[in-house]
């Protein structure tokens, strides 16, 4: 079905490609070793405001000009920043792959324009503004930020008006400078293209050699316990309860915590949508895990009215508590694992699916998987693995809410 | 480009049946659409069809709705019941060693669904809140908002207008309009890892007992729209939302093809005269876009920015100005990246059964046949730049009506 390969270019650069005959298209990205989490506070956002500024003026070209050529090549690009990673990445149709690379290749490396920066800058405060009328976004990031305090796995993706209003782009060169390096890069690529033209392809690459450190604190337990955001205006309450989770490193946990999380929170037939959504308690769940290179959470939360929310909490800590005392029957986990392979087969029929996989494994030191043996994976946990997965995440360790009163 | 053979055939009772396969891939996929929306919910009942669709997802007669849910689940179906302004789709991807199975659940859910009464409190306060949730999210309200005053009747109801209406809804209400979906226009749309000649037939197998179809009747709307301005306050956002709905023609029109190029020259790319304009050179926003939307009778193109209160009034002239100059015609070079655009598009959705089955679908719903990928290419390649420049100059996009919530942004 698909063929996967890889290399090392001399700069340090590494190409990672999965060829798939039947593809019709091609997912290019290219994966850098640096997000929020590498930030100090005095700078905080600036991961994600030189992600933006990937997008104007490069060494070759004007910001119009990078913008035409994205959309000459019919390409469906974006690029995003998270804690640990920033991303560029275009879907293309094979005709087009060559350029999409050598675009992308360019774009990582900007000219940091003075005019552009300034620009660019308000752009990103009115990005700020826009998530600030996204009350579940401010909870998740309150929850981090708490969580971690002055851990850098506490500093916000984008920033702050009072970080990114003072930001001068020196200190984004200076950022880039140290952190754009062909060792902290990854070219992942899946569809319609082979290993040897890619690698022909990312040759112009101009970003320097050399590899960054990126140093892992110990983590603090959390300063809160519990914090509550205040938003009268709001009809609905958001709910959040973190407790800890898998580092990336470790994916056989990683894998227990999403079958877990299928089983006992799943938006359909999960414990939580029979005790909560079914009866109309709560709108909607949102049980998931985050993993980081030294440490990760495993959220369960929820969203609801105002007068539901102390009760779904009471309901989540029961239906919780019963699911570690009591366990889960056979039919709920082969079910479970049923939901889970068929989501993974579907999912890796998209090609930036698979490249997002490919290029975000490499990046978190972990080995490539094809979808077979992704599948073995699944296959191979066990019930009892998963009961033990439950228990050791047993304490919660921080929780909040945001909305009316 | 593999091939793409879509075939439509109408069943002996009037359904229409279509299947176009996707050899290279490992799932299956279907999307049943049922001509019954919003704007069939009773007087005083806004939010009917999705309490319908809540209810019809909790059992049939003979699986309640846990043993209806874990049936699905135990097919490993993953799936997703939604109602639209002027249809509701049963939208399901699985692999397809179980799709006869899938398709058969589907089916006893419309054709003999529980509707316990006892569900329908939970039913109607799920639904109502999710109603509420649309008041957190004002770039989704603002649309609502903007809906509520743009569309005539029946259309003027969208979803999230009057949250107090759904615990109004009663369960006979909800039985007589489940009683009429089977006999309503249905349309079966297949694709993925599955065969044309033995899917059709299975279609034709599951559902040969449905009666006789009603053909679906859409109401007469008068071209005129409204245009004008309106603010709705919001003291407390951060944000003004924009949004503006222009007049355009209906997905069935043979001009269609010269829309969808005209919004991805506004707003397909990042080379989008919209985003360039309003966000790359002015800054003004994070958010702006425009896109089609259609219903039977006609089509808008709405355009949308978010920005802050002392950027509103500029971000709002020059969205609109971008709109009306559109009319003055685009160059060879913008037409050429929207075409190509549009064939990326295309070609890219044949990797997703989940996205040919609905396009399928909407295809028969809209246009009354099923184009093969090969044809709409070909109806992109045929667009010249004189043929769309004339278009756009006598269809340009004007006299808008715009709805702006949020704080007050208007200068005194």
């Amino acid at each position: 079905m698909t063929e996967f390969a890889r290399r090392t270019l001399s700069n340090g650069l590494r190409i990672l490609v999965e060829h798939r005959p039947t593809a019709l298209s091609v997912g290019v990205g290219f994966f850098v070793r640096t997000g929020a989490r590498d930030e100090v506070p005095q700078i905080a956002g600036v991961s994600h405001f030189l992600e933006h500024m990937a997008f104007k003026t490069t060494k070759k070209r004007d910001a119009l000009a990078v913008s035409r050529e994205l959309d000459r090549m019919g390409a469906r690009a974006n690029a995003y920043t998270s804690w640990e990673r920033t991303v560029f990445y275009a879907q293309v149709l094979p005709e087009f792959a060559r350029d999409a690379v050598a675009l992308l290749g360019e774009m990582i490396d900007p000219a940091f324009l003075e005019e552009d920066f300034s620009v660019e800058k308000k752009v990103i405060l009115e990005e700020i503004e826009m998530y600030n009328d996204r009350p579940e976004f401010m909870l998740f990031e309150t929850m981090l930020e708490k969580r971690y305090g002055s851990h850098p796995l506490g500093i916000r993706i984008l920033g702050t008006r009072e970080s990114i209003g003072p930001l001068s782009v020196e200190q984004m060169r200076e950022y880039h400078a140290a952190r754009y390096r062909c060792g902290n890069v990854v070219l992942a690529v899946a569809g319609a293209a082979r290993i040897e033209e890619v690698a022909e392809w990312a040759s112009e690459i101009t970003l320097p050699e050399g590899g960054v450190a990126r140093p892992t604190p110990s983590v603090p337990p959390p300063e809160e316990r519990f914090f509550e955001i205040e938003r009268p205006e709001d009809k609905t309450c958001h709910f959040v309860r973190a407790f800890p989770g898998p580092p990336s490193s470790n994916i056989k946990e990683r894998f227990l915590a999403q079958i877990v999380s299928i089983l006992f929170g799943d938006s359909e037939g999960s414990r939580l949508f029979w005790a909560l959504v079914f009866p109309g308690i709560v709108e909607t769940l949102d049980v998931g895990t985050l993993s980081f290179t030294e440490d990760g959470i495993f959220y369960i939360g929820f969203s609801a009215l105002p007068e539901n929310v102390q009760k779904s909490v009471e309901i989540l800590g029961n239906e919780w508590r019963k699911l570690a005392e009591e366990g889960f029957s056979k039919e709920e986990w082969d079910r479970a694992k049923t939901k889970f392979s068929t989501r993974t087969i579907l999912g890796s029929e998209s090609i930036l699916g698979r490249m997002g996989s490919i290029g975000g494994d490499e990046l978190e030191g972990l080995p490539y998987h094809s979808l077979a043996e992704e599948l073995a994976i699944i296959d191979s946990l066990t019930m009892e693995e998963a009961r033990e997965f439950i228990r050791r995440t047993n304490t919660p360790l921080i929780e909040g809410r945001i909305g009316p009163k | 480009m593999p091939a793409d053979h879509p075939e439509v055939q109408r069943l002996s009772n009037g359904i229409l049946a279509a299947v176009a396969p996707l050899p290279d891939l490992e799932s299956a996929s279907f999307m049943i659409l049922v001509p019954r929306g919003e704007i069939d919910d009773r007087p005083g009942r806004c939010g009917e069809a999705t309490v319908l669709v809540e209810m019809l997802s909790r059992g049939t007669e003979h699986l309640d709705a846990r043993a209806f849910v874990e049936a699905m689940d135990e097919i490993g179906l993953d799936r997703s019941f939604d109602a639209s302004s002027e249809y509701l789709t049963i939208s399901g991807s699985l692999l397809p060693r179980h799709f006869e199975k899938g398709l058969s659940l589907m089916k006893e859910m419309l054709a003999a669904p529980r509707l316990d009464p006892a569900e329908l409190p939970a039913a109607r306060q799920l639904v109502y809140q999710s109603a509420l949730a649309i008041d957190d999210d004002p770039a989704e309200k603002v649309f609502v908002e903007l809906k509520r005053r743009y569309h005539p009747p029946p259309y003027h109801r969208p979803f999230g207008s009057f949250p107090e209406e759904i615990l109004q809804i009663e369960i006979e209400e909800l039985r007589e309009a489940a009683r009429a979906l089977p006999s309503r226009d249905l349309i079966v749309a297949a694709s993925g890892k599955i065969e044309t000649e033995k899917t059709l037939s299975l279609i034709e197998k599951v559902f040969t007992d449905f009666p006789n179809r009603e053909p679906a009747s859409f109401p007469q709307i008068s071209p005129e729209r409204k245009s004008g301005a309106e603010h709705v306050e919001k003291e407390t956002g951060a944000q003004v939302q924009i949004a503006a709905a222009f007049p355009s023609i209906p997905f069935s029109d043979p001009d269609f093809i010269k829309v969808s190029l005209a919004t991805a020259v506004l707003s397909g790319g990042m080379s989008g005269r919209l985003f360039v304009e309003v966000r790359e050179k002015r800054g003004l926003v994070y958010s702006v876009r425009a896109f089609h939307s259609a219903f039977r009778p006609y089509g808008t193109v709405y355009a949308y920015a978010g920005t802050t209160p002392e950027r509103a009034e500029e971000t709002l002239r020059v969205l609109v100005e971008e709109m009306v100059r559109l009319g003055e015609g685009v160059s060879a070079e913008e037409l050429k990246r929207a075409r190509t655009q549009l064939r990326s598009r295309v070609v890219m959705s044949l990797e997703s059964a989940r996205a040919r089955s609905g396009t399928l679908a909407t295809d028969l719903f809209y246009r009354g046949r099923a184009r093969s990928a090969d044809e709409i290419l070909e109806e992109i390649a045929a667009v010249t730049p004189e043929g769309l420049n004339d278009f756009l100059a006598n269809h340009p996009f004007r006299d808008p009506f715009v709805l702006t919530l949020g704080p007050e942004w208007r200068k005194r």
